[in-house]
Order: C-alpha cells, then sequence, then structure tokens
C-alpha cells in the first residue's frame, strides 16, 4: 500500500481533474437526474431510488478519476478526450444501474439511459474546461507561456546582446575600465624596472586590449526571470472580463450545446408522456434540437452583433441573450409538448430552464476563459517584445557584467599588476642574462587572458560540489540536489552556487556553525529553491544586514534567513528564477 | 629584543591566481624566507597547515570563491596560536570586502598591495608578524585601522558607497535597502559630511563618494589635473 504522502503528490496536485470534479459530477448529475428522469418516477420513492443510481455513477467517477492521476501523476495533463470518454462509459454504467435499480428496461427506460449517456460527456465537454480555467487558471497555461518566452528570447537574444554592447552606458563602463587600465598601466609603469617607452607601450597596448578583450568575450544570455517579471499575474475574472469585452457570446458552440440538451429531455419527456411511437419519438426530438439551435443561434448572433456594434456593455449582452435564448427554448417546449402529447409538465418546465441557464453561462463563460488567455498571451506578446524584456534583460545583463568587471579591475587584475611589478623587479636585480626580458614576457602572458571574464558554463551537481568543497575542512556539509530536465542554464547555475557561498559564509562567520546542509530543489516548474541551514548560533541582525548580494540575485521578497523549527542555527531561503529551458549558453 | 632572521622562517603563501602566487613566492625566496608551501584557497592552506606546521602565512584577502583570507586566518590561528599571519589586499579598509574590523584575528598584519614600495616589504611584515605572534614584540601589530576618511563610516554607509559607486540612483539604493528615497538622499548627505566632501564647494557630491570608494577598494582613480 502507498503511503500517504506519495498518494497525494500522486493525486493532489492537481485537483481539477479529481475532487472537484467528482464533488460537481455528483452535484450536478443527481439534479439533472431528478429533474429530467420519468415523470412517473418523480415520487418520493422514485427520487431516492433515483439518487441512489446517480450515487453508485458517482462514487464510480471518482474511483476512475483518482485511479486517472494513480496512474498518470498530475505532470501529466490528461486529454479531453479521454475524459469525455470515461464520462460516457460511466454515464453508462449509472444508466444502467438506474434501469437496474428500477427492476427493468424498456423503451421508456431506454430513454432515461441514453440521458444518462448523454449528462456525462456533456458535462466532459462544458465543465472541464470551465474547471480548469477555475482551479488552475493561467496556471495551467505555462507550457503555452514557455513557449512564447522561447519565441521571444530565439527572437531578441542575438540583437540584444549587440545593443548591449553598443549602448551608452556599456560603453561608459568599458571607458571607465579602461580609464582604469590605463592608470593602473602608469602606476606599474612608473616602476624602475618597467623603464623603456617601447616596454611602456607595449603593456599598455596590452592592458587594453585585455579590458577590452574581456568586455566582449563576456557571453549575454537572456533571463526568463526578466521575462517572467514581464508577464502580469492574471486570473479566472481577469481573463473572463477581458474576453467579455472583445466577445461575449459564441452562438455555435452554445446553439451545440443546448441541441444535444433538447434532444436528450425530449426524447426523455415524450418518451414518457406521448403516445407516439419510439421511433416518432427520436425523430420529433431530433426536430425539436434542430429548431432549437436555431433559434439559440438567432438570438446570440443578434446580441453579438449588437455587442460589436457597441449598442449594449458585454455583460447586457450575454443577460439579455440568456433570457431571451431560455423564453424562446421554454416556448419550443411547450408548444411541443402541447402538439404531440397534450401534457404540460411544471417540474420539467423548470428544469428545462435552470439547465438551459446553466448550459449558456457555461459554454460562454468557459469559452471566454479560453479565448481571455489567448488573447492576454497575444497582448503579453506584444508588450513584452516591444520594451519590457529589453529593459530587464539590458539591466540584469549589465549588473552581471559590472559585477564581472568589478571582480576583475579590483581582484585579478590587480594582483597580477602586483606581480608583474614585483618580477620585473626581481628580475632586474638578477644578473642572468635574459631574464628581465623573460619577466616580461611573463608578465604579459599572465595579463593577457582575455577571457577572465567569461561566463562558466557549468552543471549543478559538479558545480555546487566545487563551491561547497572550497570550505571543506572548515565545516561539515551535506548536500541534497534535485534532478532537473532539463537542466538549469548555466547563469542559473551560477546564481544557484552564488547564494550557496552567500549562505555558506553567513553560517560560518555570523553563525559559527560547524555543520551546514545544502539543499537545491524544484519548488515549481519555474522556480528553484535554495536552501542552506546550519546548526550554529541562528540568524544575527536580519535579513538587512546579510548584505546585499542576495537582494542582486534574487529580488528583496523572494528570500528568508529565519531560525530553523528545531531553534538550532539558521535557514537560509531563497527563490530562483528558472532560466527556460530551451535557453543554451550565447555563443561569444 | 630577540629578532628573528629570515631563514628561520617558514611560509605558507595562500593566493589563488597563479602568476601572482608563483611571484609571491619567488620574492619570498629571493629575500632569504623559506616557502614551505603554497595553495590556490582557503581550504588547501588549511590542509597544508595541519601537516607541515609553517610559521608564517602570507594569505591574499579575496581568494575568489569559499573561504576568504580572513575565515582561513582564523582557522590557522586556532590551528596554531603561535603563527603569524599577513593578509595581503586591495581593500583599503576591510569592511569594504564584506569584513568587519572586529573580525580580524589578533596580530594579524594586514598589509596594502599598493604599499608595496619594494618586495623588501613583505619579508619584513612576516616577520613582524611572527614575532608579534608569539608574544615577542608587545603590541606590534595592532588591529587594522580604517582610512582616516572612512573610520566614521558606518557598515550601511560603506554598503550606500557601494551602491553610489555602482551607478544606482537614490531610488535604486532605496528599493534595494527597503528603506525611502528621502532616506538615502540624507544618508548619502552626511557620508559627503563625514568624507568632508563640501557640497557648496563640491560640484557633484555623488562621483566624489564614488570616486573615494573606488579609491578605498583598490582601484585605481585617475588623479585630478
Amino acid at each position: 500500500m502507498a503511503d500517504a504522502t506519495s498518494f497525494r503528490e500522486r493525486t493532489g496536485g492537481r485537483w481539477a481533474f479529481s475532487l472537484p470534479v467528482w464533488i460537481l459530477a455528483a452535484t450536478a448529475s443527481a439534479v439533472i437526474t431528478i429533474l429530467t428522469s420519468n415523470p412517473t418516477l418523480q415520487s418520493e420513492a422514485g427520487n431516492v431510488r433515483t439518487l441512489a443510481a446517480a450515487g453508485v455513477g458517482t462514487v464510480l467517477m471518482g474511483i476512475v478519476f483518482l485511479g486517472i492521476r494513480w496512474v498518470r501523476p498530475p505532470e501529466h495533463d490528461l486529454s479531453i478526450e479521454v475524459v469525455i470518454a470515461l464520462s460516457a462509459l460511466i454515464g453508462l454504467v449509472r444508466g444502467l444501474s438506474t434501469a437496474w435499480l428500477l427492476g427493468h428496461i424498456d423503451a421508456h427506460q431506454f430513454a432515461a439511459v441514453a440521458q444518462q449517456l448523454i449528462a456525462p460527456i456533456l458535462f466532459g465537454i462544458v465543465g472541464i474546461p470551465i474547471f480548469n480555467a477555475l482551479v488552475e487558471g493561467v496556471q495551467q497555461h505555462r507550457a503555452e507561456r514557455d513557449a512564447l518566452v522561447a519565441r521571444l528570447i530565439e527572437l531578441r537574444e542575438r540583437q540584444l546582446r549587440q545593443e548591449l554592447l553598443s549602448e551608452t552606458i556599456t560603453e561608459a563602463l568599458l571607458a571607465n575600465v579602461l580609464t582604469a587600465t590605463d592608470e593602473a598601466r602608469l602606476q606599474v609603469s612608473e616602476r624602475p624596472a618597467v623603464s623603456s617607452q617601447a616596454e611602456r607601450q607595449r603593456l599598455a597596448d596590452l592592458l587594453r586590449a585585455t579590458a577590452t578583450g574581456s568586455v566582449r568575450s563576456l557571453s549575454h544570455t537572456l533571463h526568463e526571470r526578466a521575462v517572467m517579471t514581464a508577464i502580469p499575474t492574471t486570473g479566472f475574472v481577469a481573463t473572463v472580463r477581458n474576453t467579455l469585452n472583445q466577445r461575449p457570446l459564441w452562438p455555435w458552440q452554445t446553439s451545440l450545446a443546448l441541441s444535444v440538451l433538447t434532444f436528450a429531455s425530449s426524447l426523455t419527456a415524450l418518451a414518457n408522456l406521448s403516445e407516439l411511437a419510439f421511433g416518432a419519438v427520436v425523430v420529433v426530438a431530433l426536430g425539436a434540437a434542430i429548431v432549437q439551435f436555431a433559434l439559440t443561434w438567432t438570438t446570440l448572433a443578434v446580441f453579438l452583433s449588437l455587442s460589436q456594434r457597441g449598442f449594449l456593455p458585454p455583460v447586457m449582452v450575454i443577460i439579455g441573450a440568456t433570457v431571451l435564448a431560455v423564453a424562446l427554448g421554454l416556448a419550443r417546449t411547450v408548444v411541443m409538448l402541447n402538439v404531440f402529447a397534450g401534457a404540460f409538465p411544471t417540474g420539467l418546465i423548470v428544469a428545462q430552464a435552470v439547465i438551459a441557464t446553466l448550459a449558456i453561462l457555461s459554454v460562454n463563460l468557459a469559452l471566454a476563459s479560453q479565448r481571455g488567455q489567448a488573447a492576454i498571451m497575444e497582448t503579453l506578446r506584444h508588450s513584452i517584445d516591444e520594451s519590457e524584456v529589453d529593459e530587464i534583460a539590458r539591466s540584469r545583463e549589465l549588473a552581471r557584467t559590472s559585477r564581472s568587471l568589478a571582480q576583475y579591475v579590483h581582484g585579478t587584475l590587480q594582483s597580477r599588476l602586483l606581480a608583474a611589478a614585483l618580477a620585473i623587479e626581481q628580475a632586474e636585480r638578477d644578473e642572468t642574462p635574459g631574464s628581465f626580458d623573460a619577466a616580461i614576457e611573463q608578465a604579459v602572458d599572465a595579463l593577457s587572458l582575455s577571457n577572465a571574464l567569461a561566463s562558466p558554463s557549468r552543471e549543478l551537481a559538479p558545480a555546487v560540489q566545487e563551491t561547497v568543497e572550497l570550505w571543506s575542512g572548515f565545516a561539515t556539509f551535506t548536500i541534497t540536489l534535485d534532478e532537473f530536465e532539463p537542466p538549469l542554464a548555466p547563469s542559473v547555475v551560477e546564481d544557484v552556487c552564488l547564494i550557496a557561498e552567500e549562505g555558506i559564509a553567513n553560517a560560518m562567520r555570523h553563525g559559527r556553525a560547524t555543520a551546514i546542509d545544502v539543499v537545491v530543489f524544484k519548488h515549481d516548474d519555474a522556480v528553484v529553491r535554495v536552501v542552506v541551514t546550519d546548526n550554529g548560533i541562528g540568524p544575527q541582525g536580519g535579513p538587512r544586514g546579510f548584505g546585499s548580494a542576495l537582494f542582486d540575485l534574487s529580488g528583496a521578497n523572494t528570500w528568508s534567513l529565519t531560525r530553523r523549527l528545531d531553534g538550532a542555527g539558521s535557514l537560509l531561503s531563497v527563490r530562483v528564477a528558472r532560466f527556460a529551458p530551451y535557453l543554451a549558453p550565447a555563443p561569444d | 629584543m630577540h629578532r628573528m632572521s629570515n631563514e628561520a622562517i617558514t611560509v605558507l603563501v595562500v593566493e589563488d591566481d597563479q602568476f601572482t602566487r608563483t611571484t609571491l613566492c619567488a620574492a619570498l625566496r629571493h629575500h632569504g624566507l623559506t616557502v614551505a608551501g603554497e595553495a590556490k584557497n582557503a581550504r588547501g592552506g588549511l590542509e597544508f597547515a595541519k601537516h607541515a606546521n609553517p610559521d608564517a602565512a602570507l594569505l591574499d584577502l579575496d581568494l575568489g570563491g569559499g573561504p576568504s583570507g580572513i575565515d582561513l586566518a582564523h582557522a590557522l590561528r586556532q590551528l596554531d596560536p603561535e603563527i603569524g599571519i599577513v593578509i595581503l589586499t586591495t581593500y583599503e579598509d576591510p569592511r569594504m570586502a564584506g569584513h568587519s574590523l572586529a573580525t580580524l584575528p589578533d596580530n594579524t598584519k594586514y598589509l596594502l598591495k599598493r604599499d608595496l614600495s619594494d618586495s623588501a616589504a613583505l619579508p619584513r611584515a612576516l616577520t613582524e608578524a611572527v614575532e608579534a605572534a608569539k608574544g615577542q614584540v608587545r603590541a606590534a601589530i595592532t588591529p587594522p585601522r580604517p582610512p582616516r576618511a572612512t573610520a566614521s563610516l558606518t557598515e550601511t554607509q560603506l554598503e550606500v558607497m557601494r551602491l553610489v559607486a555602482e551607478g544606482y540612483s537614490n531610488g535604486g539604493i532605496a528599493e534595494k535597502r527597503t528603506v525611502t528615497e528621502g532616506a538615502v538622499e540624507k544618508m548619502i548627505h552626511r557620508i559627503g559630511r563625514q568624507l568632508a566632501i563640501d557640497t557648496e564647494t563640491q560640484s557633484n557630491q555623488r562621483v566624489l563618494i564614488a570616486r573615494e570608494y573606488l579609491r578605498l577598494t583598490g582601484a585605481p582613480v585617475r588623479r585630478d589635473g
């Protein structure tokens, strides 16, 4: 037997297809069954039996949904065709169980069974999209958003890289570096060891080439977090509202749904109330469905036209169309029953009004949500493509460039200049022939590394391992890493390592830790979470005293430094946006 | 007072840049010191010190990723209270490298790279550090004092200086530090006053603050004139 966690992971990740659907199905099917079943059975005892039958089917439906989730975990989308087919199968079982509870199957009951079959299919067509939009909203369309981001990045990456290098601010940065290296050159050239004009010039040219080459060798890759930041959060209500303003009604889809309902209800009603042969009942029900289709389509088309011409606001359009379409449908039912059955069952009329209203609203809201999300994606495509991605990515890359340059100028370049000067000074004192030239050559080689700023291209596991191993001997470490498929992009790996580095340094320097755990796991499809815990004295001074490195890496609101729940030591948790999985390191 | 000879001192050199490390070792040997070992990072330095027990350690402050020279200095001091330690750095104020003054181990010599007028300064510093650690020279080495200009600045003010030097606007700094723009403006004004940058006569306070920051972090800054 699987444990509870495993069961929840496999079935609870996306409840849209399991528990909520189960509850909705139970409610909807019970109501539909009671209101539209054989009027002769609408006694108290009949209702109990009908409810019992609906319950059997509903339980089966729930079991099947959970079973599907068990076999096919939430990360795999279940196609709507499969859901509809299963719904139909369950409906058939439920219909047969109804007949079995009633004791026999005749022509009339066959109609009831057919209706039981149709109801779940309608539920699959109408209910599932609504639930998808309600429960999952825009989240369900993450794959679509990723594809959008991919396309945007593919289009803009190379162009932006070129723009970045030619930006005024970048040129200014480069000029600063050149100025700095010029000054450094002067400092070195003033040393007595480098006395000849030719050597000074050579060194100056070399330093200039080094700085310029380093800047140009930077690998500028667009960051998905930049794009993600540009995409506003949207919800179901906003999505529907957005689409209703553009197109509030879908005449074809709504008419089709109402026609199917009409056929089912007419079949049931005429089979039980009229004296017609069963074949004639089918023909009349089919005719009623066609009439219903025409009435609904005409009504919705007229209101849609009024909306598109600006005569009515979207809310008034959908309300007016629903009221009129339902009224016409009721009139059609009354006429049909009067002509072919000579009866006027109030319960049936009320049921039809309720079901038709729900059907019209459901179909149009479901389509509005889907259409709205597509429209929002299209809007985002334009808005992102115009400016936001460029700006955000540019600023981020600029920050990254600045950081690398600062590190290079303050660290590597300074150290090497000092070393070069010392080497030349030593060589000058050395009486060995050629030692001075050799020292100059050595200094030139050391200062000519043009790849000093190249972005690392590493995989997560060895990179984190390498980061942690730098501290081995100072504390004991454990590393726990999720497997990421596709692998994290190099820049994300770099960020993860910088965060781990920051967390370890904080734990060692301020927390006096002797044991540190580093965990990198998949928070969700778009976010990686880095957690560093230690056994030290706990957080000192709070996050604001922690330094700005994490702000630079992750933003002010995406990390926290707290005391561990067991009170021993601190817990640093940082969220990092994943690179788009399709991003490879950009070519130099 | 007994003074140790250079020959008696064995030195561990920890520097992440190979060229610099090699050159430093050559310079030390040239002045008669024994380079007992060299390492490119703190881990290697600590491992070596556990086995070789050197008299002194010459540590670069910024060792790239991982533990810094000061982290290693603490570990070495814990391992051997008498080891002489010299930290070599471009940072005039250790707070610029993310370390507070209080975190430096006792009797640690803090040597600026820009002060290395000649390579003889290195063996001199190492000898002093060893003597101080062995208690032969009382208070020969005091903890590094921040430059007079920045001594009165708090770590928060230094952080704001860094952000100014990196080109952040007041709004950007406010966002990063989760304070108001007004607070940032006041802080910058206060920094300028403490650095004796007179806003009445100096045309651009921010530029001068950025310039001072770059100078303190060891980056070469264009001289006036």
